[in-house]
Parts: C-alpha cells; sequence; structure tokens
C-alpha cells in the first residue's frame, strides 16, 4: 500500500475539478495538465500546480501519454489520474505507468486491453451467461457487412471495435440507409488509418448501466443501477437513478452478473457496465466502461459514496470500505447534460464566449461544471457546458425539482441546452418514466422543440429585438445605451420598443 | 424580410408575424420578461437570449445564395459525398464534419451543379473557410 502525496491529472473542464475535490479531502497535492488554447482559471485556482503542455494539436496535449507520464515523473508524482475520454480506456496509458513507476488510477495493463475491446468483452460476458446482441467480426469490408445484414437483418449499428462513450458509432435503420452506408461511407471502412468498427443488431430498450468498486484483494460493490435512456447521437444528455421500470429482485440479479463479470477480467478500480434493458425485462450486454463516467455524480448523490475518492483508495491498493449491504438507495437522482450546442440547428456545436453564467443556487443541487464569465468554448474539445444534478425522496419530487433548478440556470452569450433538457424533463412521457434509448426520436422531441420555441410570437420577438438594436447603432444614440449591464450586454428592455415610427418603418422592408 | 434562426428561415411579412408583432409591440411594461438581450456576434449575426434559451440569429447566410458553400464550424472533415460535375438537390448531404466528437453534415440549400470541392477526407477546417462551389441551378 502507499499513500499517495501528488497525482497528475490528466484531463481538463469539470472532471478535472471533480478529480481535484476528492483529492484536497484526502489531502492530496495535485497537478493539472493543459493545452494552450485551453487555459482555465478555475482550475488554475483549485490545483497545487497549473502545466502548460506546448502543441497545437490535441495528439500533443491531452492525448499524449508519454508526455503526461513523463511529466508526473519529473514533478514527483505517485500517480495519474485520467479522468474520461482523451487516453482514459488506453493500455497504452497503464502500460507506460508502470514502466516508469507511477501508478495509473485505472484498470490494469491486462484488464484494461481486454475491457476497452468491445468484441472481445461480448465474449466474455457471453462465456459466463450474460445475454449478448449479435455482432459481425471486424468489418474488415462491406462482405462482412453484407453477410451479416443478410443473416440479422436491420435496424443495426456500426460501433468502433476499442472505446465507448458512444463515440463514432452510426446507426442504420433500413434498407434505404444501409445502401446510402454502401455507396458513401466506403472509406470509414476501407481506410486502414481508421480504427476498426464491427456492426451489431440493434434492439429497442432502455439504457441501464451498473456502477462498480472492486478492490485488488476481490471485493466488490455494485451500485444501484443508473438509466441513461435520453441519448441523442448514442451520447447521454439525461441519466437517473434509480431507475423506474427494475423491480430489486432485477437489480440484485442483475448485480450479479456484473460482479461476475469483474471477477472474471480481475477488474480492480471504478467502472460501469452497460446493458440494453428490454421491453420483456431481459438485460442485455452492451459495454464496460473502464474509467470514471462522466455521469458516476448520480450514483454519488443515490448512495452518498464518493467514488473518485474510492477510486483513489482502491489505486494506493488499501481494502474496499464498502460492503454491499452498505449500498443502499438513500434517493432519487437526476442529471442533466447542459452542451453548447445549438439544439434547432440539429445539435450544431458552437465556438463563442460565454457572456454571463448564473448558477442555481438552492438546496440539493450539485453542479459540475467549469465554466464562467468570459469562458471561451472551442470546437476541439466537447461540448460539455455543466452537470446539473438534483436529488428527491421521490422521483416526482427530483423532476419538480430539476425543472426549478433548469429555470434559474442561466447561460448568456451562447447556444446552450438548458431549454431543451427543461422540456425533456417537464415532458409527461419522461415523468411518467416511460423511457427508450430512442425516446427523442419517437416522441419527436426536437420537432416538438422547434415548434413551441419558434412561435411566431418568438420570431416577432426576435425580430423586434434587432430591429432595435439596430436602430440605436444606426441613429447613434449611444446615451440609450448607458444602461448596460453584465460587462456589455444591453439592458434589455426592448419589449417597449418600437413605439418610434423609426422602427415600424424598418419593419415594413 | 427574411430571418435564419437556429438554420430555420421564417418570413416577416405574412399576416401571422404581423399579427404577432403588433401584439408584441403594445405589451405593457409589467408584461415584459426582463431577462432578454442580444448579442451581436458578427456583421450579420445575433444571439439573442429569450424565454431563457438562446436564439442564433443569422441575416446573411440568406443573402448568399451565389452557391460558395462555407464550413459553419471548426472541425475534421469525414467524408464529401459529392464531387464535381455532380448534381445536387436542395437538403441534400454535401460534406460531413466532424466536431466535438459529432457528426455535421453540411446541407446544400439550393439545386444545382458542384463546380469545386475545395476539401477532402481528412482535412481540418477553420470556420468559414470556402469548402465547394455550386452553380446555382434557377
Amino acid at each position: 500500500m502507499i499513500a499517495f502525496k501528488k497525482i497528475l491529472i490528466a484531463n481538463r473542464g469539470e472532471i478535472a475539478l471533480r478529480i481535484i475535490r476528492s483529492c484536497k479531502k484526502r489531502g492530496i497535492k495535485t497537478i493539472v495538465v493543459y493545452a494552450p488554447d485551453d487555459q482555465n482559471r478555475l482550475i488554475k485556482r483549485n490545483c497545487d500546480k497549473y502545466v502548460k503542455i506546448d502543441g497545437d494539436s490535441l495528439e500533443e496535449t491531452y492525448l499524449n501519454i508519454s508526455r503526461m507520464v513523463s511529466l508526473a515523473k519529473r514533478l514527483g508524482c505517485d500517480a495519474i489520474h485520467p479522468g474520461y475520454g482523451f487516453q482514459s480506456e488506453n493500455p497504452d496509458f497503464p502500460k507506460i505507468c508502470n514502466e516508469e513507476g507511477i501508478v495509473f488510477i485505472g484498470p490494469s495493463l491486462k484488464t484494461l486491453s481486454a475491457a476497452s475491446n468491445n468484441i472481445v468483452t461480448r465474449d466474455i460476458a457471453e462465456s459466463i451467461g450474460i445475454s449478448v446482441l449479435p455482432v459481425s467480426d471486424v468489418l474488415s469490408d462491406h462482405k462482412v457487412l453484407k453477410t451479416f445484414y443478410k443473416k440479422h437483418g436491420l435496424p443495426l449499428m456500426i460501433k468502433p471495435v476499442f472505446s465507448g462513450g458512444g463515440k463514432n458509432i452510426k446507426a442504420i435503420l433500413d434498407k434505404k440507409m444501409f445502401d446510402r452506408f454502401l455507396r458513401e461511407d466506403k472509406d470509414l471502412l476501407k481506410n486502414p488509418d481508421k480504427p476498426p468498427f464491427f456492426a451489431q443488431k440493434m434492439i429497442r430498450g432502455r439504457h441501464i448501466e451498473f456502477q462498480f468498486l472492486r478492490d485488488r484483494f476481490g471485493q466488490s460493490v455494485i451500485f444501484p443501477e443508473r438509466e441513461c435512456s435520453i441519448q441523442r447521437r448514442f451520447q447521454k444528455i439525461i441519466e437517473e437513478s434509480p431507475s423506474v421500470v427494475l423491480s430489486s429482485l432485477e437489480r440484485r440479479k442483475a448485480q450479479v452478473l456484473v460482479r461476475k463479470l469483474i471477477d472474471k477480467i480481475d477488474f480492480v478500480g471504478a467502472g460501469t457496465i452497460e446493458f440494453l434493458f428490454t421491453p420483456r425485462r431481459k438485460f442485455y450486454f452492451l459495454e464496460i466502461n473502464p474509467r470514471i463516467q462522466v455521469e458516476h455524480g448520480v450514483s454519488e448523490l443515490v448512495t452518498n459514496i464518493d467514488i473518485v475518492d474510492e477510486q483513489i483508495r482502491i489505486a494506493e491498493g488499501r481494502h474496499l470500505r464498502w460492503k454491499q449491504s452498505d449500498i443502499r438507495i438513500k434517493h432519487h437522482a437526476i442529471e442533466c447534460r447542459i452542451l453548447a450546442e445549438n439544439i434547432r440547428a440539429g445539435f450544431r456545436p458552437f465556438e463563442g464566449t460565454i457572456d454571463k453564467v448564473t448558477f442555481p443556487s438552492f438546496d440539493f443541487i450539485r453542479m459540475d461544471s467549469a465554466i464562467f464569465d468570459g469562458y471561451k468554448i472551442s470546437t476541439v474539445y466537447d461540448s460539455l457546458l455543466a452537470k446539473i444534478m438534483v436529488v428527491g425522496k421521490t422521483r416526482k419530487a427530483a423532476v419538480d425539482r430539476m425543472v426549478k433548478a433548469l429555470d434559474s440556470f442561466k447561460i448568456k452569450g451562447v447556444p446552450n441546452s438548458i431549454a431543451f433538457s427543461r422540456m425533456i424533463i417537464d415532458d409527461s412521457k419522461f415523468r411518467r418514466g416511460l423511457l427508450s434509448t430512442t425516446f427523442l426520436q419517437d416522441n419527436k422531441m426536437i420537432e416538438k422543440f422547434i415548434r413551441k420555441t419558434l412561435s411566431p410570437k418568438t420570431v416577432a420577438s426576435i425580430a423586434a429585438a434587432i430591429f432595435r438594436f439596430e436602430a440605436y447603432n444606426n441613429l447613434d444614440i449611444k446615451d440609450n445605451m448607458k444602461d448596460r449591464k453584465n460587462d456589455g450586454w444591453p439592458k434589455s428592455d426592448w419589449k417597449k420598443i418600437a413605439h418610434t415610427e423609426q422602427i415600424l418603418h424598418e419593419v415594413d422592408d | 424580410m427574411k430571418l435564419k434562426i437556429d438554420g430555420h428561415l421564417f418570413f416577416t411579412d405574412s399576416e401571422e408575424y404581423h399579427k404577432n408583432l403588433d401584439s408584441f409591440l403594445t405589451l405593457k411594461d409589467q408584461e415584459a420578461d426582463h431577462d432578454e438581450s442580444i448579442l451581436k456576434i458578427s456583421e450579420h449575426e445575433y444571439l439573442i437570449h429569450l424565454n431563457n434559451d438562446i436564439f442564433h440569429v443569422d441575416l446573411e447566410s440568406l443573402n448568399s445564395n451565389d452557391g460558395k458553400i462555407f464550413a459553419p464550424l471548426k472541425g475534421i472533415v469525414q467524408s464529401v459525398v459529392v464531387k464535381e460535375n455532380d448534381e445536387v438537390k436542395a437538403g441534400q448531404k454535401l460534406i460531413q464534419i466532424l466536431s466535438m466528437k459529432l457528426q455535421n453534415d453540411i446541407l446544400a440549400e439550393f439545386s444545382g451543379r458542384v463546380v469545386r470541392v475545395l476539401t477532402k477526407p481528412g482535412r481540418v477546417i477553420e470556420k468559414g473557410q470556402l469548402l465547394m462551389e455550386i452553380e446555382k441551378y434557377d
């Protein structure tokens, strides 16, 4: 056992801040790295040392494992926390750490090599009696895909063999899409530089996943499930725990399967096993996430256990402090991921600067975020602005609280998903818990959102706002702009506008 | 007058629009929500905060019907679906960009013929970069 004194955090944004928080609790010093275009004053203020790594591309900065490890060594760190994304699932990370005598806060090289390969984990899951979905071999050419299609039909998914997080997944729902895929995306499969892909049968269901912790002595705890069915383009946007759908017997049964699987691959650390839960109440294995997940906070709120703290303790070689019987459902928790994306324009990411952010402040809310007034959003990094989490005694209480929280959460200066999240959370089907991974499509939520938010009244308001703004500028009556607030935003009372002939005239143009 | 709000086109010369604008312009002060604001982010783009939502309004892209296709955001070109001399229909996918882990499609806003393709898969492109030229059909 070794008690860490200093840890290097090889990540950015909210998860870097999150890891710092747990380190501080343990009295561990933190070193965080940043790319030249990504300096963050919140992280700088909170960590013990903030180190710039030069380079123009991600390959030179956040993806550069050997640089991270040599930096950790040079600065006297005991361990590296990879966070999520970037290289957190790359077996080279623990490998190079081992070579340099730095502890990797994550699974071993052997475990990670297996766990990061979606075809390998599927076969292991199947070997211990977990139901799996039909998959193809690696799609070396179109013939493999066509054979799979002939045998299993549609819909199907084309997924990368390595890594999770919903990246680069393509759904093929009908024959037309299938033909188009063969025609258009030829280089996706044939390009030798591209990572390997495989095909998987797609079925309807809910996304249910189980967070676990397992120490090197083989003791483990499996958390109550998280339901993450609300997804856009295979990436989760709303997560909750527990799910409305599982009975406690089904939960226990699934937890037994999860324990069997992580024992089998001798997984040491924190991770998650993802399942699809069908309307016929059957679990199908999807993948293992061998790292901290974005939505880990939901499980922390439900159980009052600090997962990052446990992750560090396990990496130090300590015994797990918890038994399965300690893991109780204490609350209902929900999380919304707030993204810098223009939902109405098809979830288009936006590059810009946050002008003013106002976080909600009342009880039973947790905000994990690294944004502030003046924060610059770059499309080089993911679009996550904030994770807003609430707890309630019941699901209804949590949902009601989330609606209030979203109403008082304001981000100005960049298109974001606050209003969209609010509409989903307050939707009658969501409230009744009628969820599936195709919830947004099935309920035409995006179309509904566009219709609702771009009503003729809103469009008129928008047009008038622009007329008024331009009228001010053109008339050069800067005096009227004196009542500025929020760092340069004109105080907006433009609903009162337009009593002037001038502006009405402009409307007529 | 036309407005492009978050990629959706609106015409402000309809009767419905004027009815709404009228009722809107005569709103009493106390009905006004005071949390609105407007930010001009370029010569022709605005961000408007209204109903705790943000609307991106673009006035120029409506006029730039000269057939030039510009990158709407920074990213990496994943695939170019059409080639020179291809005929394209309005709404058809032209280029796929990977940005922030997400695929974004650039669609043709009008029908025409592809004259020039100025990018290829794997290229890193900057926002506003010229990617393609299309000869517009009338």
